[in-house]
């Protein structure tokens, strides 16, 4: 299925903002919370992002102009408040620490991995989520949220460029994972 | 990888979670943060109490400490405990080399295995007298040397390297019994060392195997070419470029024989015949920006179009995702060929800026040319070479894919990438 694209017809013209919120919530919620795992790849973080980022649509629901699309707005909190999380201070304990605990228990997979497979599909998603967050970002917008390369230029505020070159190196990054994990060439 | 990529949506969202992740339960949890935003304050406010604040703190004390006890060490200590100080002047010397090239070399037919390498001192000060020695860490030609190290008689001419100064080694040896090409893989490291530490060490990669029946390196063997045409070419290609060396100074050309086009796409009727034959693709430095014939990044499809002239649509499915049309400006249409010059644009239209232009080819002689042409480069590791003009923010790129070269031409404003990545 097609991407309805950034310029998406919702509206939340003549609603209270608390009907706008659970509109929203309702519009958009699934996919920001998928879209913030992708990027944190924890379920708890994941859940106090997409949280963070409704109280934030909330808040600025007043200043909202619709000059802008409100999906692309939400898109943009979304991607700044995951990013501003894999930047701060907390993550970086938190990676530490379960990189640490994952060295001194063995390889155990935590919860959210659930069942070790090898198939293909399997084989990609680890791949995918092991990008470097520069060239996993473009690749979640472009071919999972099937955004455009000028799409992706308005959330990321990147040129045109960047996006193409990171693209295209992002293309082999995977490829090269992908086959190391073990998939088929 | 293209078909997986094209269905991400669905395996991504598969692997995620076949079912919904986004429940009522959140939408109540967002809906009571917003109502009582407090709670949301107290939790942030716990979580975010880490040991930094503290730590920053302690260290900001620490840190006037030290300094009041500086100061009243230095103003309040007698003037003749100064005078008595010896004022011993510091040596230094440069704390590691750097790799400049290496390469192992092995003949079947003589079973002589020769090692070369250098090192360059890219410090500001003179390294130390040191010597270089080579660990064999591949079993069988542990075997068939009969050691594990051995030095490398030859040294700088003083013992040691000035600033910018390189050192060159080679080492012949005649092997004990014959090994294969995969014996030659991480076979080898150099550790070039003083008596204290080690100044570098790097594993060779670079590997150059002649097989009995082969006669001649593996490295630089032809692909087996079905097409006679193709044997023409690539001959002409190499007499061609000799006989250029000589006359050129300023530019790169590599030639090839035209080949007729399959079709125009009625192009020639906006722009004409072809203006350029494009049997030769010329590389070129211009007020601090590269020229791939004439053309560059930034220029539109439109302009590119005016300068070479009309040239057939082709997507190169093996490179490129086929959401992007890339528009080939070679002549030959042959599918999955790599080789060619072609420039990636996001949409085919008249006014689309080019954003990438690339150009692959097999001929060595040619690339070995270009890189000398282009002075110092940006950054080198062992397979690619950088090439950056700061003024337009290109960067040039030329990769050794092992059977061919891969030369791109690309805008790149963040080069701390390129400094970080190794």
């Amino acid at each position: 299925m097609k991407s309805e694209g950034l310029r998406g017809s919702i509206s939340i013209d003549g609603m209270t903002k608390d009907d706008a919120i659970v509109y929203l919530m309702r519009c958009y919620g699934e996919e920001i919370k998928r879209l913030v795992y992708t990027f944190v790849k924890n379920w708890q973080q994941a859940e106090d992002i997409t949280q963070d980022v409704y109280i934030a649509l909330y808040t600025k629901l007043d200043t909202f102009r619709g000059e802008s699309a409100l999906k692309s707005w939400i898109y943009t909190i979304a991607i700044n408040k995951s990013k501003d999380f894999l930047k701060s201070w907390s993550y970086r304990k938190l990676a530490f620490t379960d990189k640490f605990t994952a060295s001194s228990n063995g390889s155990v997979d935590s919860a959210e991995d659930g069942v070790v497979s090898n198939s293909e599909d399997e084989l990609l998603y680890q791949a995918v989520l092991s990008l470097p967050i520069k060239y996993r970002e473009v690749i979640l917008l472009h071919y999972y949220k099937e955004f455009s390369i000028r799409e992706i230029c308005e959330l990321l505020k990147i040129s045109e460029s960047t996006i193409k070159t990171r693209l295209s190196r992002g293309r082999k990054v995977l490829q090269e994972t992908y086959f190391e994990l073990g998939g088929e060439r | 990888m293209d078909n997986q990529l094209k269905n991400l949506n669905r395996t991504l969202d598969k692997q995620i979670s076949s079912t919904p992740v986004f429940t009522e339960i959140d939408e109540q949890n967002i809906l009571l943060a917003i109502r009582n935003p407090s709670s949301k304050k107290d939790k942030q406010s716990k979580t975010k109490r880490t040991i930094v604040p503290r730590f920053l703190t302690a260290a900001l004390f620490a840190g006037v400490i030290f300094t009041s006890y500086t100061i009243i060490d230095r103003y309040l200590t007698p003037e003749t405990a100064t005078e008595i100080a010896v004022n011993k002047p510091k040596a230094r010397y440069a704390q590691e080399l750097t790799q400049a090239s290496s390469m192992i070399s092995y003949d079947e037919n003589t079973n002589i295995l020769t090692v070369k390498g250098s090192v360059k001192n890219t410090t500001e000060f003179n390294s130390e007298k040191f010597k270089t020695r080579i660990t064999v860490l591949n079993q069988e030609l542990q075997a068939s040397l009969g050691l594990k190290t051995f030095d490398i008689v030859d040294a700088p001419k003083k013992g040691y390297l000035k600033p910018d100064e390189p050192f060159s080694f080679t080492k012949e040896i005649k092997l004990g019994k014959t090994i294969s090409d995969t014996d030659l893989e991480n076979a080898l490291q150099i550790e070039v060392y003083t008596e204290t530490k080690i100044l570098t060490s790097f594993i060779i990669d670079n590997i150059q195997y002649t097989d009995i029946k082969a006669e001649e390196p593996i490295a630089y063997k032809e692909q087996p070419v079905v097409e006679e045409n193709k044997i023409e070419n690539n001959e002409k290609n190499t007499s061609s470029i000799t006989e250029k060396e000589k006359q050129e100074k300023t530019t790169v050309v590599n030639e090839e024989n035209p080949t007729p086009t399959d079709s125009l796409d009625n192009l020639e009727d906006q722009y004409g015949q072809k203006k350029t034959p494009f049997n030769n693709v010329v590389f070129e430095t211009k007020g601090g920006h590269f020229y791939v014939n004439g053309i560059t990044i930034g220029n539109t499809l439109d302009q590119a179009l005016q300068i070479l002239g009309p040239y057939d649509k082709h997507s190169e499915p093996a490179l490129h995702s086929p959401t992007y049309a890339t528009w080939n400006l070679k002549t030959s249409l042959e599918e999955n060929d790599n080789s060619g010059f072609f420039v990636e644009l996001s949409e085919l239209e008249k006014e689309s800026e080019i954003g990438y232009l690339g150009y692959m080819t097999e001929d060595k002689a040619f690339v070995d040319k270009l890189v000398a042409q282009l002075g110092e480069p940006f950054k080198e590791i062992p397979t690619v070479t950088f090439f950056y003009e700061e003024k337009s923010q290109q960067m040039l790129i030329i990769k050794d894919e092992a059977n061919y070269y891969e030369i791109t031409l690309q805008f790149e404003p963040d080069i701390e990438l390129y400094k970080n990545e190794n």
